[in-house]
């Protein structure tokens, strides 16, 4: 019951994030997770690079899958960099306004692979989706 | 029952094969689309001291229908990382039929090792919204050498005729970029005002400031400085390039070879 109540309770935005470590090294990264079962709706996608190590180059960063739920979002050698901004863009509208897919427990399935690494270098990417009941 | 739903919004990119400084391909864009919503054009930029790596297009056909035409400078449609992602596809609203794609593109400094073009498609039939934001391009090309120029302040005069029929002009672009790599390139640094007088009017005419070309990209909607001129069929546009003073020194400063190309890019319906 007190679960329950927590729904009653939920906001009506939540922001869920997941995060990999990619290596330029073209081997694949993947990150496989479940959207949150209490919101019905994802709404939104933004992404964020973090250098770890080495220089930061995205330029060859690639998603080789990008399903929710079984549904094409983005396609296999589509760049990664294009949903990338810089600190001048709003929070708002650093994220695809138009995605609307189901939440609910969806799965969510991404591969990424850095294509033809220049420089070697470790970066982190974190993927955030906007839910919306 | 999976593949009979198709997404709202696909996107398709194509990667197209170097040879030489050209790079092209040839293909055909997903048949269960019918419609082009816009198009983003993506390369590396591996060597970090050359901001820019200019190109410009050699042929961009889809069922057989210019898209954009020889000449065609395409740092005016690149944004930026200030763009958000969905104001980076420059929209054209294109009605596809086979979707046989012809595109090549010619690397004026050869730089970049990957080029690709990505489609924003949807499943469109409201015709209505065909064609919406689907403009002609006219370019001009000269090529100048900005010491011989010094005599006279740097001005340089020129006079075009479009290429193809125009009945009004909706924007222009003007770019500077130097015929080698640059040494010292500058930023966001007015260069001049590019005079502009259509139809022959001698009065009023159109002031456009230039810009370095290697200020930040900014991306279709801001690449094109915005007008609505009519212009009769045959008349010649004439164009006065007047430096700022003492910019002759930046020129200097900022490239190991003085020699320069001005592409004059017309938009227009």
């Amino acid at each position: 019951m007190s679960e329950l109540g927590a729904v009653g309770n939920l906001r009506k935005v939540k922001y869920q994030s997941v995060e990999v470590d990619v290596v330029n090294n073209t081997d694949d990264f993947k990150l496989s997770f479940e959207t949150d079962r209490l919101y019905a709706k994802v709404k939104g996608i933004a992404i964020q690079f973090i250098p770890l190590s080495g220089t930061l180059n995205t330029d060859f960063l690639k998603f080789s899958k990008f399903e929710i739920q079984g549904r094409e979002i983005y396609p296999n050698d589509f760049y990664v960099k294009h949903l990338d901004t810089s600190n001048d863009v709003p929070l708002n509208k650093k994220f695809d306004l138009e995605v609307d897919e189901p939440a609910n427990s969806s799965k969510v399935d991404v591969t990424l692979r850095d294509h033809i690494a220049v420089q070697v270098g470790t970066y982190k990417v974190i993927l955030t989706l906007k839910l919306e009941n | 029952m999976e593949n009979l739903h198709y997404n709202k919004i696909a996107y398709q990119t194509f990667d197209l094969k170097l040879s030489g400084a050209i790079f092209s391909i040839e293909n055909f864009i997903n048949k269960n689309y019918n419609f082009i919503e816009g198009f983003l054009f993506s390369f590396d930029n591996p060597v970090s001291l050359i901001p820019d790596a200019p190109f410009i297009i050699n042929e961009f056909r889809i069922d057989d229908i210019e898209i954009l035409p020889k000449g065609f400078f395409i740092d005016n449609l690149m944004p930026g990382k200030k763009t958000p992602f969905l104001e980076k596809f420059t929209p054209i609203n294109f009605p596809v039929k086979q979707g046989k794609l012809k595109l090549s593109v010619n690397q004026m400094i050869a730089t970049v090792s990957t080029f690709s073009i990505t489609f924003k498609l949807k499943k469109e039939f409201n015709e209505t919204l065909f064609y919406k934001d689907f403009f002609k391009y006219d370019c001009h090309t000269f090529r100048v050498d900005l010491l011989a120029n010094t005599s006279d302040d740097g001005v340089f005069k020129k006079s075009i005729r479009p290429n193809i029929p125009i009945n009004t002009i909706k924007g222009i672009a003007f770019d500077l970029y130097p015929a080698v790599i640059k040494s010292n390139p500058l930023k966001n640094h007015q260069l001049g005002t590019l005079k502009m007088s259509i139809n022959t009017k001698k009065s009023n005419p159109i002031n456009v400031p230039i810009y370095n070309h290697t200020a930040q990209r900014i991306g279709y909607k801001k690449s094109f400085i915005e007008l609505d001129e009519n212009i009769e069929p045959g008349a010649s546009i004439d164009l006065v390039y007047e430096k700022h003073l003492g910019s002759i020194a930046s020129y200097v400063n900022s490239f190991v070879n003085t020699t320069a190309y001005f592409t004059l890019t017309i938009k227009s319906i």
